[in-house]
């Protein structure tokens, strides 16, 4: 078998390990295979709280993987639409302005749009109208990091914006969003991760779907063009996947960076630039990675007590030195 | 059977830089394209290949001479971006790939056009040994010296086994030695029945190897036919002006001297 083909292979069984084994691991100790097939077999009202605890992990591992999955293609696409390695859900403010959008919805929810459906649409309409907003920008500045300068600009405005509704908003709702505005994949049941599902599974697949096309166009858009490719289409439904992949994310489990910019930089150097499987392995990488530095983050103790840190803090704090020694190299390149 | 344009009017933005060009490339010909610096031979290469929309002064001048381009009798608008690219090959002059591709990766691309699942690797070590760069096989493009990068484009442009190939400067790096070889390989394709066109400024090597040149200035034809037609003085001169000497090879075929 092929390199491309091991590291898919690979990514696939870290994928399923982590699904499998991640809620079998936490910081209350539970005889989990136990509880495992007392979840699966018994019905709801024999289960006991340590079934309870069983199945608040399961759902939050399903939480992880998606989101992680989905973050990490979103990542994968956009460096090679916009041709660079450094462009993230996060470099670009796109992530910001999601979550802008959905931390509108969630803090002063409206009747009528008071669902994740709402914020994931209001997320998706920023997320979207940001990432038309940094292309203009990035083709007016005529500088190479143009993109991400504008990228910082559009974090920096959004930022501003998370504040200002922070700000105004009804105190003790913010207390009971702290944990997302953190970035956490907290879930109450596993229906939680059921309905984040369709928003990364469609783009994923036509990502998948439109791979012969992505490669052509990561060597040459020109080329690209003269081989048949129809340049403009794919950019344009590849930026829509990444923007639904991020937006649906945010939306669901707050800010999680660094997710997107390494794990597309870790596989492709597995499965060279063939996106068919490229897409895949990052998804089931990503998906893994964020389900091992959530168990990370939700076990590791800080001063004697049990931190239950909210992953998105964990993923900043490795993902800046991360972003910066790519930065260095890239230069130095 | 030919890949023809007629009263070719492209450009970039709303401006023409060809104006009406008549062109014509029969299978088999190797055709090298002329001219100096802002002529129309790239534009003119692309809008063989279908890459620019024609653009003309006025709307009026589309209606009255429509531009066209045609292969084998079919309107290039009419077939979809996949055939037209199975039937034209075009190499531009240079390319930027986002991320760092391995050769094999950057030829097996060219061969995907023709097959429906993944190629075999015949067909891209076929393709690198036409350019003399099986041994490169392995390495990374980005470290490639400049003419060994073109070489490997070269190659990933015939994997995709086009009728007619399209080529914008590709002895531009190259060594005489690898010069030479190009012009070999393309000759060998075009006896096998490809048709070819090389956009270049190297006005000896066309006349060497071309069956039929295209002198272009300003975006019009100025002179076209074999070598031995183009080379003229008067005609030369008024393109590129009078600082040359033309001489003559010992096999008859026009040589320029700058002076």
């Amino acid at each position: 078998m092929s390199r491309a083909g091991w590291t898919l292979v690979v990514s696939l069984l870290a994928g399923l390990i982590a699904i499998v084994l991640g809620p079998l691991a936490g910081s209350v100790s539970i005889d989990a295979w136990a509880e495992a097939s007392k979840w699966l077999s018994d019905p709801r009202s024999e289960w006991g709280p340590d079934t309870a605890i069983f199945e608040l992990r399961v759902s939050r591992v399903l939480l992880a993987f998606l989101a992680g999955g989905g973050l990490a293609c979103a990542g994968a696409v956009l460096q090679t639409l916009l041709r660079n390695g450094l462009a993230t859900p996060y470099t670009l403010g796109v992530a910001s302005a999601g979550s802008f959008g959905a931390f509108l919805v969630l803090a002063f929810p409206a009747a009528w749009f008071a669902s994740m459906l709402g914020a994931t649409l209001t997320a998706l309409i920023c997320a979207l109208g940001s990432l038309g907003l940094v292309l203009a920008l990035a083709r007016r500045s005529q500088r190479v990091d143009g993109l991400l300068l504008a990228g910082v600009t559009l974090n920096f405005l959004f930022g501003a914006g998370v504040m200002l509704v922070r700000y105004l908003a009804d105190p003790l709702r913010l207390a009971a969003m702290e944990r997302w505005i953190l970035g956490s994949v907290e879930a109450l049941h596993p229906s939680e991760a059921g309905a984040l599902l369709p928003w990364i599974a469609l783009p994923v697949i036509g990502l998948v779907a439109m791979s012969r096309d992505l490669d052509q166009l990561a060597f040459d858009e020109e080329l690209a063009s003269a081989r048949g490719v129809s340049v403009r289409r794919i950019r344009g439904l590849g930026l829509l996947a990444a923007g639904v992949l991020t937006a649906a994310t945010v939306a669901r489990v707050g800010p999680i960076g660094f997710v997107g910019l390494l794990v597309p930089h870790a596989i492709r150097a597995g499965t060279g630039l063939r996106h068919r499987a490229l897409i895949p392995a990052c998804f089931f990488a990503g998906g893994s990675l964020l389900v091992v530095a959530d168990l990370a983050a939700r076990s590791l103790s800080i001063g004697g007590r049990n931190s239950e840190l909210p992953v998105g803090i964990l993923t900043a704090l490795i993902g800046g030195p991360c972003f910066l020694f790519l930065l260095l190299r890239k230069s130095n390149a | 059977m030919a890949l023809v344009g007629c009263a070719l009017r492209a450009g970039y933005g709303g401006f023409a830089v060809l104006d009406g060009v008549d062109f014509r490339l029969e299978p088999g010909q190797l055709l090298c394209l002329l001219g100096p610096n802002g002529a129309g031979k790239s534009t003119l290469a692309r809008a063989l290949c279908g890459l620019l929309p024609p653009a003309a002064l006025s709307a009026a001048d589309l209606a009255t001479q429509p531009s066209s381009v045609e292969v084998d009798g079919d309107r290039l608008t009419r077939l979809s971006p996949r055939a037209r690219a199975q039937r034209i090959g075009f190499l531009p002059q240079e390319i930027e790939p986002s991320f760092s591709f391995r050769v094999s990766e950057a030829v097996e691309l060219g061969a995907r056009v023709v097959a429906s699942q993944t190629p075999h690797t015949a067909a891209v070590s076929a393709a690198l040994q036409a350019v003399d760069a099986e041994h490169l096989s392995a390495r990374r493009l980005d470290e490639l010296s400049g003419g060994e990068r073109r070489r490997v484009l070269l190659a990933s442009v015939l994997a995709q086994q086009p009728k007619y190939l399209v080529l914008d400067e590709p002895t531009a790096m190259l060594d005489l030695e690898h010069q030479v070889q190009l012009f070999e390989v393309l000759r060998a394709r075009c006896d096998a029945g490809m048709g070819v066109v090389v956009v270049t400024h190297d006005l000896n090597l066309a006349a060497q190897w071309a069956d039929e040149l295209v002198l272009l200035h300003r975006g019009q034809i100025a002179a076209q036919g074999t070598p031995q037609r183009v080379f003229v003085r008067e005609t030369l001169s008024s393109v590129f002006g009078s600082r040359f000497q033309l001489l003559e090879t010992p096999e008859g075929r026009p040589v320029l001297v700058p002076r």
